[in-house]
């Protein structure tokens, strides 16, 4: 802390914030002048000491020595917990009628828990909080090497977790909360800002999708304790899943509707509609582009099978589709959405106008470079958001020789 | 100093709640008005010496709707800058509450099944009130607008020496430098950004504190401490390894590998064995080997796994050691052209059961299990390479 002054600031200032508040209080301040400034001179008291704890090496050892890095370090992260806790407990007593918990619940906060009390709500975060943190304490423990008996933990600590809202919600209050929270309704929230759909509609795609979750999202800490071979058997099982998913909701919604909702669920898509409201712009703008991008996929797969084309004749056409491709984005979207959503998409873009044929599907996109004349095709570049693309011609040189 | 104190009393109550109401800005939530006593916090009783005498507040008048005179009272009064950032900052908020307030009421309206303010509308609504209150903080705070007093008490608690405005500075191109990083896409930008950044810190640093500070926090810095793991060097030796490597990757970063042409690569592997060699120059040949060994990722995740079945940790040292071992008698075998490939094949699964046996002896049947996934994976090359190939029949 500063040294007092012989400013006002001085006549308010105490080392118990308590007194500061009271005389903030009592001073007729607004509320939130009373939050902005018990929540900052918390921050300085703790913040360093929590930032310092979270730090992937420990600032306390000497910079010429190793410590365990923060997540697998359970003592620090134990720490960690302990001291955000004491700092939201006194922020609660501090502020007291001003406190987070005692305000009128967020709209967040309603789509979360529906019609719960605020003390409640504030419960709940607490358990789910508790649970977190205990979560993470064992993840740091496992060093990042997960032994059989891990999995019997978790499945304890997912079960203690669900007895305390069991305990401390009525039946009917707990199936709601499963309703409002459950990894479907996590998955489906996006795509529905866009697909509109009435509760009705809302609750049969709900329990459509029920039976498929655990196949398709295993959850946080399932995949991260499965073997090597269990991962890939869920990664093939997963696409087995999501096909018949894929199917029994297209017998429900129709044709026209699935292709809607297929869309909606598209990360892509939605990014761009996020880029056309910034600018204002109609959201018809949204499915152009995205029809153009559907497009451009289409006639990247048209030219790299067309059998009047020579190789050459191949890669000076898909390098003209790329740029091409960017002029006709520029047009659709405007100037802001235009860059905004290039710089998005560059990766894949550039891909094609290196020669690359672009597919896309539901993790992202994905492109292959030409089989060129007897040879066989460069393999497939699996890629989403941050994924690397090499040349699509396959161009290998000699190996990067690795440090000691 | 005269010691001001606040006005309390009956009376005075309701005029302070009067004045509360007339003040207090909207918000975007219900917020009761403050209890009138000095009592403080719901609940809790606070003895304040300076709530009994008549005086009047020592902030009376604060100008609570214009951010910029309420700027110049706060720092008038003496109040610390992260406490007048704060306030400041939360007055500018409010003057945004009513729209945020309309967004929230909007989110409310969705069904629940609706994804509330990650609409893409209300998103690009939020972000549009954002930037509108960075640019207003930023034309009231300037630089101090972004001030993170965190990453600030981080690097007063590093730095205890360095004076205030150099510790503002270099938490200003800390988050310039987390700013420019958001935009990047690809590791070459990376590369450009971190020098933007080693270059904007060291016009604020002498020499000797640029280095403190990048061997406290860069990442060069950090890879080489993850690389040592285990192996103990001294506070001069860490010293001369990272200028070796900040050498080395001034030019080689593995930032740049990607973009590299074959002479690239050829050049780049040339500079990485010279590298190598100024390391065991600076370490001997023993200690280099330890070194090289902590460097290994198999060695790094077998220590993992030791202290995790709490085992001592030599054995993670044996467990390299076998793997030297055998790897090199594997290497051996293939390469002794006087045996048949029958006999190659029956020599190298022996040499696989004799590891599997040495490697069960240290850790237990569920610590081998464990071992092949984390660390151990070397023993699959010598299984697999163990298996006879399939020769397709010549059909005369």
């Amino acid at each position: 802390m500063p040294p007092p002054s012989t400013g006002d600031w001085a006549s308010l200032q105490s080392d118990d914030l308590r007194v500061v508040v009271a005389r903030l209080r009592a001073g007729g301040y607004p509320g939130w002048l009373v939050r902005a400034l018990v929540q900052a001179e918390l921050d300085f008291r703790y913040g360093a000491r929590l930032r310092g704890l979270s730090q992937q090496t420990d600032p306390n050892v000497p910079f010429w020595k190793s410590g365990p890095v923060f997540s697998f370090d359970p003592q620090r992260i134990a720490e960690y917990s302990r001291v955000s806790a004491e700092r939201a407990k006194l922020e609660r007593e501090l502020l007291g009628d001003l406190a987070d918990e005692n305000l009128a619940p967020t709209a967040e906060q309603r789509r979360r828990y529906g019609n719960l009390p605020a003390a409640k709500i504030a419960q709940i975060e607490r358990i789910n909080q508790d649970y977190f943190d205990l979560n993470r304490e064992m993840r740091a423990a496992m060093k990042g090497i997960t032994l059989p008996e891990d999995r019997q933990k978790f499945l304890l600590l997912e079960r203690e977790q669900r007895a305390d809202l069991a305990a401390l919600l009525t039946p009917e209050e707990l199936a709601d909360f499963d309703l409002r929270n459950s990894p479907v309704t996590e998955r489906l929230r996006p795509a529905f800002s866009l697909f509109k759909v009435t509760e009705e509609e809302f609750r049969a795609i709900h329990e459509l999708q029920q039976p498929y979750a655990r196949r398709i999202e295993p959850g946080p800490n399932t995949f991260m304790l499965m073997t090597p071979d269990e991962r890939r058997n869920f990664t093939a099982q997963q696409a087995i899943a999501q096909q018949e998913l894929d199917a029994a909701m297209r017998s429900k919604l129709g044709d026209a509707r699935f292709a809607e909702f297929t869309r909606a669920s598209d990360y892509e898509f939605r990014q761009l509609n996020q880029f056309v409201a910034r600018e204002n712009l109609s959201p018809k703008v949204a499915i152009e582009a995205f029809d153009l991008r559907t497009r451009i996929a289409e006639e990247s797969q048209r030219i790299a099978n067309e059998p009047s084309l020579s190789f050459d004749e191949k890669v000076a056409a898909l390098n003209g589709l790329g740029q091409n491709a960017r002029a006709q984005f520029r047009t659709i979207l405007g100037p802001g959405a235009g860059e905004a959503y290039l710089q998005r998409a560059d990766r894949w873009i550039t891909s094609v106008e290196r020669g690359g044929v672009v597919t896309f599907n539901s993790n992202g996109w994905n492109t292959t470079g030409l089989e060129r004349p007897n040879s066989a095709p460069s393999p497939s570049r699996a890629a989403g958001a941050g994924a690397g693309v090499g040349p699509a011609n396959g161009a290998t040189g000699p190996a990067v020789r690795a440090g000691p | 100093m005269k010691i001001s104190t606040f006005i309390l009393g009956a009376s005075l109550s309701v005029n302070v709640a009067i004045v509360a109401l007339l003040i207090a800005q909207s918000t975007s939530g219900p917020v009761s008005l403050p209890p009138t006593s000095a009592s403080g916090a719901k609940g809790s009783a606070v003895s304040d010496p300076l709530a009994r005498s008549g005086e009047r507040s020592p902030l009376a008048d604060l100008p609570l709707d214009d951010p910029a005179k309420l700027l110049d009272r706060l720092r008038a009064a003496g109040f610390p800058p992260h406490l007048w950032r704060a306030i400041v900052a939360a007055q500018v908020r409010q003057q945004f509450a009513p729209r945020r307030a309309a967004l929230e009421a909007r989110a409310a309206q969705q069904p629940f099944w609706e994804a509330g303010l990650e609409d893409p509308q209300l998103r690009a609504a939020h972000e549009e009130i954002r930037q509108e209150e960075d640019q207003a903080l930023q034309a009231i705070l300037g630089a101090e607008a972004k001030a993170d007093e965190a990453s600030r008490g981080l690097l007063r608690q590093r730095f205890p020496d360095w004076p205030e405005e150099k510790i503002a500075a270099v938490e200003r191109a800390q988050k310039a430098h987390q700013e420019r990083m958001r935009e990047v896409r690809r590791p070459a930008e990376q590369f450009a950004a971190e020098k933007i950044a080693h270059e904007e810190v060291a016009r604020l640093l002498s020499p000797e504190e640029l280095d403190n500070y990048e061997l406290r926090t860069s990442r060069d810095a950090n890879t080489l401490r993850a690389r040592l793991g285990n192996f103990e060097v001294s506070e001069q030796e860490f010293r001369t390894l990272f200028a070796l490597q900040r050498a080395f990757d001034a030019d080689h970063s593995p930032l740049l590998i990607a973009g590299l042409d074959p002479e690239g690569v050829r050049a780049r592997n040339a500079a990485q064995q010279q590298l190598n060699e100024q390391i065991r120059n600076t370490l001997g040949d023993e200690r280099y080997a330890l070194y090289q060994r902590s460097a290994d990722s198999n060695y790094q995740q077998t220590s993992r796994l030791v202290a995790r079945l709490e085992l001592p940790a030599s054995t993670a040292d044996q467990l390299y050691a076998m793997q030297q071992d055998v790897q090199r008698r594997a290497a051996a075998l293939r390469a002794d052209q006087t045996l048949t490939s029958e006999i190659r094949s029956a020599q190298l699964t022996a040499l696989a059961a004799e590891a599997e046996t040495k490697a069960t002896a240290v850790l237990g049947p569920s610590g081998y299990a464990a071992y092949k996934q984390y660390g151990g994976s070397w023993l699959n090359a010598v299984q697999s390479r163990a298996t006879p190939a399939r020769i397709a029949p010549v059909t005369p």
